[in-house]
This record gives structure tokens, sequence and C-alpha cells, in this order.
């Protein structure tokens, strides 16, 4: 009788295996077309469209600030916006190890940086790259410290596609194929709160350049050692926020002087934007919140960097 | 330890793999062990109250238990009360009392309040703190004889599967399963399993995939219109529903598994046709306690329909601040003792109005299904906000002309298809039976397909690293 439940057991559990196989190898072969969307969101755009020739990458500050129109106008290069809501370096890393191993690396990365990103540990983010696991050794170890109990989890191969299955399935079901477009999403609405008491929410700016966090430093350095060896220009840059009035200097100058340090040593372009050295940036009317630039800031902000770009390509 | 976390899956085999492998006189202690880290896991010096309890209700139920002096009854039951509740009010009430007390002396209401303020509150005080009393209470009546095992009483305070957040079990239920030896059941096992699966089913596809939405609305009040807030509250409804039954679901299979049987604690709510319904259904083991330790001894219905009025609108008074140490829930429980009173009072007109109108029987229960839902939803409301600014402003909202909403359409979605499955269960269970029971007559092969749909779900459309239960904050 324990015999035959055993046996009863065992044949559920490896069912179980194929089931979750299948599951996931179908879900895998219909990954390609999840690369637009806003169910999906723009997480794999990039390794979407091979021959791009300049690629943003980062977080909301990058997805609703930096205009690829601009900067195509300004550079003539082709260019996609493939910022992630509550992304970060970690994400940003495994993008560009993806499309370096891949071969597929652009001519230039412009790379938005977040110092509130950087002071914490957190990489749980780029789970949403789960389904390239096993592609890339650098990935692989983002995604293992993406989620706890990581090294169970990705047994399951329908776990790769946690909270996308969805998106997926109901592209199978209407066949439809979204057009891609350049990924740039603009915020239209103007800043709520009155500017003279706005809150900026948590304690992120305050910290100094020693509290960086060290593997997403490491992490950020080797996203500039890999795009170089594989060719690609990369312009680091750091937007402006918005500051009340209670704020002499930008907080975040500290931190902001390292993360130039590692572009340096690693010959990497770099660009900081603050409100106080670019008064241009000072007025509320151009933010929706004071992280984030409305349409009216993005198209001043992406013309800017575009000049920048510019520059620094022409002295390249 | 969550129930929703993989640290709690090895704790569970790893208990249930040493208890049916240890002699049956051994096992008492080592549930009481596993209870016990399974406590301290989140605040190892909280284990003194929860040992103070446990020392305190079964000193005094030995006692209650040997004299007949009732004037002693009485000191011995008081100084329970007292040290029992005390300790509740001390955890959970004190900043919330001192912090209201400015009309006696600001100075030394903030210097009480500064007293409590590093206190953190232990996980399921309220709980073990309820549970404990109706022991004593049990006893004190003479209806229970008291537990001379300091073990298995200590183990019934401390059970893990109900330790932060019940059922709230009665000793006479829970306290003679402990003196049973069980031998290993593979059906049970089985169910036990199924049970928790499908709490888990409910916790992270429906509950935390709900919340990332409630959370964004609810934490951002003036910043949405009022059609915005009137879906973040449905959908809080079934995130609160699914988020506590979900826990319980797992706590019942979690002990079914072990070998014992806990009450069940919800019976589709949200099908309730009256408010007094509601709670027949809803933390059906809290609400029994208040009936039977609050209610009733006020009086319940025996002093006419103001005195009765009265004493439900205390008991749910009481009921919401069980919940927790502020206004809001002063006023959900009050609501829902007004809505209680109301709906009491007005049955004979509702009848006859029905009856004047010849409503169609199953009209008339939709109606009254969906106006007992949304009074239940205005209460949430209560529940939900953080403060009760933000309550009378989404109640505002929601009364003014709308705007367009904020809909977050992938969380949106992956909630609908779990509240899909769901709806459909639930009505199953309401009009056919239990549809656990129907599939397990099924043949295996689709009986289990119908597991590894569920299963699937659970990875697929689960949120990954979802949140705390709510119910683990009272």
């Amino acid at each position: 009788m324990r015999i035959h439940r055993l046996v009863t057991l065992a044949i559920f559990l490896l069912g179980l295996v194929v089931f979750d196989w299948v599951l996931g190898s179908a879900l895998n072969r219909y990954l390609p077309r999840s690369a637009a969307g806003d169910v999906v969101g723009y997480g794999n755009l990039a390794l979407a469209q091979p021959g791009t020739d300049l690629i943003v990458l980062g977080s909301s500050r990058a997805l609703h600030q930096i205009d690829p129109q601009v900067l195509k106008g300004e550079l003539g290069l082709d260019a996609v916006n493939g910022g992630v809501d509550g992304q970060g370096i970690a994400y940003a890393r495994a993008v560009e190890a993806l499309l370096s191993a891949r071969e597929m690396g652009p001519k230039v990365f412009v790379l938005n940086m977040d110092i509130s990103d950087m002071a914490n540990e957190d990489v749980s983010p780029a789970v949403a790259l789960a389904p390239f696991l096993g592609e890339n050794e650098a990935v692989d170890e983002i995604l293992m410290r993406s989620t706890s109990h990581g090294y169970l989890k990705f047994l399951s191969s329908s776990f790769r596609f946690n909270s996308r299955a969805l998106a997926l399935l109901a592209k199978l079901v209407t066949q439809r194929d979204e057009k891609i477009h350049d990924g740039f999403s603009p915020i239209e609405r103007a800043m709520d709160d009155d500017p003279e008491n706005v809150e900026i929410g948590g304690d992120w700016f305050r910290k100094g350049a020693e509290q960086l966090d060290p593997f997403k430093m490491q992490l950020y350095r080797n996203f500039l050692k890999s795009a170089r060896a594989a060719g690609t220009q990369v312009f680091v840059v750091v937007g402006p926020r918005f500051w009340p009035p209670d704020f002499d200097q930008d907080p975040r100058t500290a931190p902001i002087g390292r993360l130039a340090g590692v572009a340096s040593e690693e010959g990497a372009s770099f660009l900081a934007l603050d409100s106080f050295s670019n008064p241009e940036f000072s007025d509320p009317d151009l933010y929706s919140d004071p992280a984030h630039l409305n349409s009216e800031g993005a198209r001043l902000y992406s013309e800017r960097l575009a000049r920048e770009i510019a520059k620094a390509l022409e002295a390249i | 330890m969550l129930f929703n976390s993989i640290e709690y899956f090895y704790f569970l085999l790893g208990v249930v793999a040493l208890y049916f492998s240890v002699p049956f006189r051994f096992r008492w202690a080592l549930l009481l062990v596993a209870s016990y880290a399974f406590y301290m896991s989140w605040n190892p010096v909280y284990v003194v109250l929860i040992l103070t309890v446990t020392i305190v209700n079964y000193w005094a139920g030995l006692k209650l238990q040997r004299t007949n002096s009732s004037e002693y009854r009485r000191w011995v039951l008081l100084i329970s009360l007292v040290v029992s509740l005390g300790l509740l009010f001390g955890f959970k009430y004190w900043g919330f009392f001192f912090e209201n007390l400015h009309f006696l002396s600001a100075d030394i209401a903030a210097w009480m309040f500064e007293v409590g303020e590093g206190l953190l509150l232990p996980v399921g005080i309220s709980f073990y703190t309820f549970q404990t009393l109706s022991y004593t209470i049990d006893v004190y009546r003479g209806q229970l004889r008291a537990e001379s095992h300091f073990g298995r009483f200590a183990l019934y305070v401390s059970f893990f599967p109900q330790l932060v957040a019940g059922p709230i079990e009665r000793a006479g239920r829970l306290l003679p399963q402990f003196w049973e030896e069980f031998a290993f059941d593979w059906e049970r096992v089985s169910r036990g399993l199924q049970l928790i699966l499908w709490g888990l089913f409910k916790k992270v596809v429906i509950a935390d995939r709900l919340a990332l939405y409630v959370d964004a609305v609810y934490g951002n009040v003036g910043h949405h219109d009022g059609s915005t807030y009137l879906l973040a509250t449905y959908a809080f409804a079934f995130q609160i529903y699914c988020d506590f039954s979900g826990y319980t679901d797992m706590a019942r299979g979690s002990a079914q598994i072990l070998g014992f049987d806990l009450m069940e604690n919800f019976r589709t709510p949200y099908f309730a046709k009256t408010i007094q319904e509601f709670w027949r259904r809803w933390h059906i083991s809290l609400s029994t306690w208040l009936r039977d330790y609050l209610y009733i001894p006020l009086g319940g219905n025996r002093g006419g329909l103001r005195r009765t009025q009265i004493n439900l609108a205390l008991t749910m008074l009481l009921g919401g601040l069980w919940h927790g140490a502020s206004w809001n829930f002063v006023i959900w429980g009050g609501l829902q003792g007004v809505f209680l009173s109301l709906s009491r009072a007005t049955i004979p007109f509702r009848d006859q109005f029905f009856q004047r109108v010849r409503f169609p029987s199953k009209l008339r229960k939709l109606i009254q299904m969906a106006i007992t839902f949304n009074l239940v939803c205005f209460c949430w409301i209560f529940f939900r906000a953080e403060t009760l600014g933000d309550s009378a402003e989404i109640i505002a909202s929601i009364f003014s002309p709308w705007d367009r909403p904020f809909l977050a359409a992938h969380t949106l979605a992956h909630g609908s298809v779990g509240l899909a499955l769901l709806l459909f269960i639930e009505m199953f269970r309401e009009r056919v039976g239990s549809l656990r029971d129907a599939v397990s007559e099924l043949p295996l092969p689709v009986r289990w397909f119908a597991w590894y749909m569920l299963i699937f779900l659970i990875i697929t459309f689960g949120v990954d690293g979802g949140g705390q239960f709510i119910y683990f904050q009272f």
C-alpha cells in the first residue's frame, strides 16, 4: 500500500515536471513577440531591435525623460529608449550583457543613472529578465540575487514567466503583432504639489559616496568595461531633479562624483545635469513630480543631452 | 516566517517528518518547540509575553477548577483577565490611548505616549489573548475542565498553524485533539496539501496582486478620482478576503496534515444577503467569540429592541478596536454595529416591501447581496485608509463627479484571472457544494490536471515575494 502511494506520488511529481517544461517551452517560444507593449513593458525592447545605433537604458527617469527622436535628429543615429519603470543598474547591466553576448551591441549606450537605485542593494526588479536565465553568466548572477531562493524557483521553466504569461498568452490568442515604437513615454501632467513644500521622500539623497551599494557599483563598472570591450561608446548621465527651496545645493554631489570617477577610469563619458548649475532645470513647471521631468522638461533635457553627446562624439 | 514563503515549506516538511517519526508521548513537546520556534522567528523577545499569558491562564484554570468559593473564583478570573488584557493593552493600545488623552494633561499624555513608543506590536497577540481568555472563561463558567498538562495547554495557546492569525480556537475543540494519536494518513495529508495550495492561490494570485493596485491608490489619496477609489475599494474587499481566508486555509491545511481539525473561518461571505448573515460567514471564529463572551454577557437580545441594538453596537465597536488601535477601526466597528442594528430593526419593513412589490425571489436575493456587499465595502474604506481624513476624502470623491480612472491594466488583468476562478468556485460552493469534493470524484488524470493547473497558476500568475498577511498586524 505504502509503495503504491509512493509510486503514485512519484508519477504525480514527474507529471508536474513535464507540465512545467511544456508550459515553459511554449511561453519561451512566444517570448520574442512580447518585446513591446504596455503589459510586458519595454523590458526587452532593446533586445528585440537588432541593429539599433543608440540605446537608452535606465529607470523611469530614462523612460519618461529621454526622447530618442531628439537624439536621432541631432546625432543622426537610430535610437530607442529601453528605460523601464522601477529598473536600475542591475537591469541595465543584464541587458548590456545579453546584447554584447549576442554581438548585437549598439554604437552608443546612454545610461541614465539614479542615486536612489545605487544607494540600496535591491535588485529584485531585474527578475523581469528571468526568461533569459542561462544565456549569460552575468545575467544569471543578477537573477539569482533578484529573488529569494532563486536556485529553487528557477528550476521551474514556467516560473521564469511569472507575471508575464498573461500578456504572452493574450498575444497567442489575438495573433497581434504590436507595433514596436521607440519606447519613449513622456509624462504630460504638471507637478500637483506646492513647490515650496514638496516632499522628496526617503533619505537616499543624503547618502555619501562611500555608502553606495558595492554590488551595484560593481555592476556599474562591469557595464562600462563590457560595453567598451564590445566597442560601444557609453554616455553616463544623471538627470536633474526638483529640489525645494531649503536645499542650496544638489545633495547627490558626492555619490555623483564617485560615479563620474568610475566612468573616467573605464573610458566612458559622464554628464550630470543638476538644477543648481543648470538653472533652466530649476523651473517647477518642467516637472511632473520632484523626481520626473514632464514632457516639456523632457524635451529640454533631451535637446541638451543630444548637444552634449554630439560634442563628445565629435571629440572622440 | 510567512506561510507563503519557502522557509515555511521547509519548516512544515521538517515538523511533519519529525512528528510522525517520534513516539506519541513526545509529539506534544515537538509541536510545542516547533510552535515557539515559529513564533520566535518574528521576534524572540516576545516569547516572554506568550509564556506569561500561558502560565497565568494555566494557573487560573487549575485554581478555578479546584475551588468552589465564588469570591475566590472571581478574583482568579480577574487576575487572568487583568494580565491577559493588560498585556494586550500595553502592547497594542498604549500609544493610541495616551495619544487621545490630552484632555487629562497634555504633558502626562505625551510622556506616557513616549514611554510606549518603542514597543513593537507582537505578532498574533490579539489572537492568542482571545483564545486564552475563552479557555479561562469557559473553565470559570464550568463549561470546560481545566487542562492539567502544562505542555499541552501551552501548545493550545501557541499551536503554530493558528498562532498568529487564528482561527481563534476554543479549548473544548482543540485541546482534546492534542490527546489523540494520529497515524500518518495519505488521504488526510493530500487533503491538507490541497487546502494549503488553495490558500496559497488566494494569497499570491489574488490578494498580493490586488494589493499592488490598492496600495497605489490608497497610498496616494488626493491624486485619484472617485471611480478609482471605488474600484480600489472593491479590489480591497477581495484582497482582504483572499489574504485572510487564504491564510486560514493554509493554517487549516497545515494542521490537517498533522491530524488536527481547525474550525472553518469563512463561508463565502460576499454572498451574504444581510449584515447579520455576513458576520455568520466572515471571520467566524471572532464573531462567535464576540457573541459568546461579549454580546450574550451584555444581555444579547434579551432586553428589548433598544437594548439589543446597544449591545450589538457595543460588541461591534469593541470588535473594531480588537483589529487595531486607531479611530478608523473604531469607526469601522461602529458602522458594522449600526448596520447590524438597522438591519435587525428593518427586517419586517423590508419583508413587507418586497412582498408588496412582488419581487421575484432570485432578484430580491441579488439585490440584497449587492446592497450588503456595498455596505461592507463602505466600511472597508475606513479599514484600509491610513487616516480618518483619507477616509473622508475617499468617500467625498466617490460621491463627486468622476474623472478618468487610474487603471493598472497589467495588475488588474492578472487579478481578474484569479478572481474569475475564485468566483466560480465560491458560486459552486454556494449552489452545489465543495468543488474540491466534486473534483475528487473525477478520474485520476482529470483530477491531476486540475491540480497542475492550480499549481501553474500560482507559479505564473502569483506575485513573487508578496507581502505580509494583513491580519498579522492584529
